[in-house]
């Protein structure tokens, strides 16, 4: 992580951009230092899983009357009769193959199956990071800008209640809202073509948009208001320059930062929001697909989704790395110096 | 092996089947009206659309209109006539089955009596894993007699067997796609059937697109197209009702009953559903190997006040394992009713319950933990209620709530079973399939339905004597005395049956809805225009 203390300084950073052999290195380390981790992460779900109480085969049958034959020839199939770290090894053999095995319900591709619901995930939580930027960011700006003021006030109101209330809860709202009353939106379903399936994300992506917006505005009211005290905006000031120059290249780009280091939560908030907005919109997601997965005990299917969200929270956390080298070209990675 | 009927016994009871099929069970068009197209509405759509891998309501709503077994049920839950016109009962181990000429898979092709030998030879095969091989366990072999003939043979008499046909589990599936089956269900290979739609649209946990075929043998469908979506949050399907997005569903819980009532442009229909909810207590251990603690228990239980404050009085309070419906066939509902009369039915009496726990081992009471899932709200509404009665017994009963999928396979592993709250939705409707899961020592196992642990060799011969025969007054006389000895014994508590319940938008009609709402072509069962 870098270090925040180091910009605390009295100059604001304008800069150049930085060396572009230093990201490529830091992206080629990040990338190396993520394979042990997603072997760590999917042992620890795996055995998580195996540790809990519940069986896959049961998901398959449920209470219904089966022969032993049929118990057998589910458990042989899936290797569920092996040894724990025999279970993993296999899964782990067939993953370096880039196979990543079948479903137990269903019977079908694990890669089939996440790439058919990625997309759907990937644009709606594109949607919601964009309105959660765009909206959060303006409003805390705003705010800064207007301290006490009835824009303040709304928004920060606004934001205490939609971390308050559950994505689920705001998403039938606006269902009901938006949705019946004013029958703007669709009511389900995700959409065929590009169009079609912005208006039917339009109420999803806000749902969850509310819900993690508040972080956003928060922070980048508090960074705002402490960049706007800063000495170098009194000397921008003095010098003449316009309050438009002042405000986008000297205070709301030394604001991102701590706006940044916030996106990584907005991401956590956004994946584990999905699951509920999904399942408000019956949109077939991968959110829904882990809650499936997961309740079912489909072995396959959760380790295939528990890697698909590790790999994406680790590029996500490395995007906003080099992010910041982008604004604060004086923050430095792999030992070099300010 | 017990004396079944003889020959001609058997031919005149399946050709009266037969013949009640003949009456006009299936009437696919309703008025000369078509429809273009329905949306229909489910709490998910499978992952895969084949049923042998993947058996659950969900999935038989989409594949009853597609793939049909060799008879089906009728709107009265018998069997009817389905590809296979006529069925025999040669002798007590040997069906015939004869396919009519007219009928086609979608593709064109017709169907044969090899495609039905392979069919029930793939889940004989305990290599594929088929979830359905229990129908099947009777079977000794199968093979084709003639083009347009199949020769079942079973290892013992077995009257539970012959539902096989109309159940989901006999499914007809052309040969050419069970020889290699592996992806099939997915969107790239759908299995083909000989019912009246086909789908032409699989989109897997989204939707299906159904299109009805003109070539079915039983008639043109009315109903054009039907796009089935899926939709697993309750009030979302509220709103999608209430805003016409959707023309029905079969997703609707008796505890949302008023709040669809409330929906303007729909209609509540309810019809039994022959399901049962039962607690089972374990005859093994402590303290319910006590006949009379069990009985403390079945007095505690307020049957009448369960179905009005939990099922909203859609529903009927079971003073036995069978609700009356499930002995079609065999004894009329007011016949089962006046039975259920001259047994101990444990009628809801805190006084009589005091008095039995007085007698037993535990006069003073005793503490115990109930394990009930979380996807079964009336079950755990159920036993709460339970919990407060006990309590004025000195009862300690504490109800935990466990994730479905847990508190299922701990059910199954047949461990520290104490008491269980159990329910079970029928898959054809004969008398003695409750019976045989939950009162036969052969299921006091592991992956057993049994979870009294209840084994009485009696009862045993009485289930026994009623599968192995299909002489109706026989199999009744059997199943009377099983039942008797059961609720003296307190097998296990009956709690209730609810019925079930679905919402069809009100431009529409449907005369067909019943038990098996999810084993029937039900868009070819009295569904049309409102008023034809």
């Amino acid at each position: 992580m870098p270090c925040q203390g180091r910009w605390s300084g009295s100059t604001g950073i304008s800069g150049r951009p930085p060396v572009p052999s230093a990201v490529l290195r830091l992206v080629l380390v990040r990338l190396a230092q993520a394979v042990p981790l997603l072997v760590a992460i999917t042992f620890a779900v795996f055995a998580l899983v195996y540790l809990a109480p519940g069986d896959p085969v049961r998901a398959l049958l449920g209470a219904r009357a089966s022969t032993p034959e049929t118990v057998a020839a589910i458990r042989d199939r899936y290797n569920l009769d092996d040894p724990f770290v025999v279970q993993y090894l296999k899964w782990l053999w067939q993953v370096l193959h880039g196979d990543l095995g079948r479903s137990i319900v269903g019977n079908r591709k694990v890669l089939n199956v996440i790439l058919e619901r990625m997309g759907l995930s990937l644009v709606l939580a594109g949607i919601s990071s964009l309105i959660v930027l765009l909206v959060g960011i303006g409003l805390g700006a705003l705010a800064a800008l207007r301290r006490g003021g009835w824009i303040d006030r709304g928004s920060v109101t606004l934001g205490v209640v939609g971390i308050s209330s559950p994505a689920f809860v705001t998403g039938i709202f606006l269902l009901y809202v938006f949705g019946v009353v004013l029958d703007w939106f669709p009511v389900y379903g995700a959409g065929d073509g590009v169009l079609d399936r912005l208006w039917h994300l339009t109420l999803p992506a806000l749902a969850l948009a509310f819900s993690v917006m508040a972080i956003v505005v928060k922070i980048t009211r508090a960074a705002m208001i402490e960049a706007l005290s800063k000495d170098y905006v009194t000397f921008a000031r003095a010098r003449g320059l316009s309050s438009r120059r002042i405000l986008f290249n000297y205070v709301l780009r030394n604001a991102l930062i701590p706006v940044t280091t916030a996106a990584g939560l907005v991401v956590v908030g956004l994946v584990a929001g999905s699951i509920y907005v999904e399942a408000t919109f019956a949109l077939p997601g991968l959110g829904t697909l882990t809650v499936d997965a997961v309740s079912k005990r489909d072995i396959p299917l959760i380790q295939g989704t528990a890697l698909v969200f590790s790999v994406f929270v680790v590029v996500a956390n490395l995007v906003i790395d080099v992010l910041y080298t982008l604004i604060d070209p004086r923050i430095r990675y792999g030992g070099s110096k300010s | 092996m017990r004396a079944g009927l003889p020959r001609r016994a058997f031919l005149a009871l399946s050709s009266g089947t037969f013949l009640a099929g003949n009456l006009g069970l299936i009437r696919p068009a309703v008025g000369q009206e078509a429809i273009e197209e329905i949306t229909w509405a489910l709490a998910s759509i499978p992952e895969t659309l084949f049923v042998p891998h993947a058996w659950s309501t969900d999935n038989g709503v989409i594949m009853s209109l597609v793939q049909e077994g060799p008879l089906l049920f009728g709107d009265d839950l018998s069997l009817i006539p389905g590809p296979a016109e006529s069925w025999e009962y040669v002798d007590p181990t040997t069906v015939v089955y004869r396919l009519r000429d007219s009928v086609t898979f979608s593709d064109g092709s017709p169907l044969t009596a090899d495609d039905v030998v392979a069919t029930i030879k793939f889940h004989l095969n305990p290599d594929n894993a088929s979830q359905v091989a229990s129908f099947y366990s009777a079977v000794e072999s199968v093979e084709a007699t003639a083009p347009n003939e199949v020769t079942v043979k079973l290892k013992a008499p077995n009257a539970q067997f012959q539902y096989w046909a109309a159940h989901m589990a006999g499914f007809l599936f052309k040969a050419d796609q069970l020889a290699d089956p592996i992806d099939l269900g997915t969107p790239d290979d759908i299995p083909l059937g000989t019912g009246p739609y086909k789908v032409t649209e699989f989109a897997p946990a989204e939707r299906v697109v159904l299109e009805a075929r003109s070539d079915y043998w039983g008639g043109a469908p009315v109903v054009q197209r039907i796009v089935l979506v899926a939709i697993p949050d309750a009030q979302s399907r509220i709103l999608a009702m209430q805003n016409g997005d959707i023309d029905g569903t079969f997703a609707v819980a008796l505890t949302d009953l008023e709040q669809w009532q409330a929906v303007e442009n729909a209609e509540v229909y309810t019809a039994p559903s022959l399901a049962t909810f039962v607690l089972t207590l374990d005859h093994e251990a402590e303290p319910f190997d006590d006949v009379h603690v069990r009985r403390a228990i079945a007095y505690s239980v307020d049957r009448q006040g369960l179905v009005s404050a939990l099922l909203k009085g859609k529903g009927e309070p079971l003073p036995a394992l069978n609700p009356p419906e499930m002995w079609s066939g065999i004894l009329t509902p007011d016949e089962v009713r006046a039975f259920y009369e001259t047994i101990p039915g444990y009628q809801f009496d805190m006084d009589k319950a005091r008095e039995e726990l007085a007698q037993s081992t535990h006069p003073d009471g005793f503490a115990f933990t109930a394990p009930v899932s979380s996807a079964m709200p009336d079950l755990v509404n159920s036993l709460q209620s339970l919990a407060q009665n006990l309590a004025q017994l000195n009862i300690d009963m504490t109800v935990q709530e466990l994730d479905a999928n847990q508190w299922l396979a701990g059910y199954f592993r047949h461990e520290n079973l104490g008491m269980q709250a159990m329910n079970y939705y029928p898959d054809f409707s004969d008398p003695a399939a409750y019976p045989y899961l939950f009162f036969h020592s052969d299921n006091a196992r592991v992956d057993g339905m049994n979870a009294s642990n209840f084994r009485n060799p009696e009862v045993d011969a009485a289930i026994n004597e009623a599968n192995e025969n299909i002489d109706p007054a026989v199999r009744a006389q059997a199943l009377e005395k099983a039942f008797k000895i059961a609720n003296e014994d307190v097998a296990v508590v009956p709690l209730y049956t609810p019925y079930n319940a679905m919402v069809l938008s009100d431009q529409y009609q449907m005369t067909g809805y019943n038990a098996f709402w999810y084993n029937i072509p039900w868009a070819m069962r009295g569904f049309g225009p409102k008023g034809s």
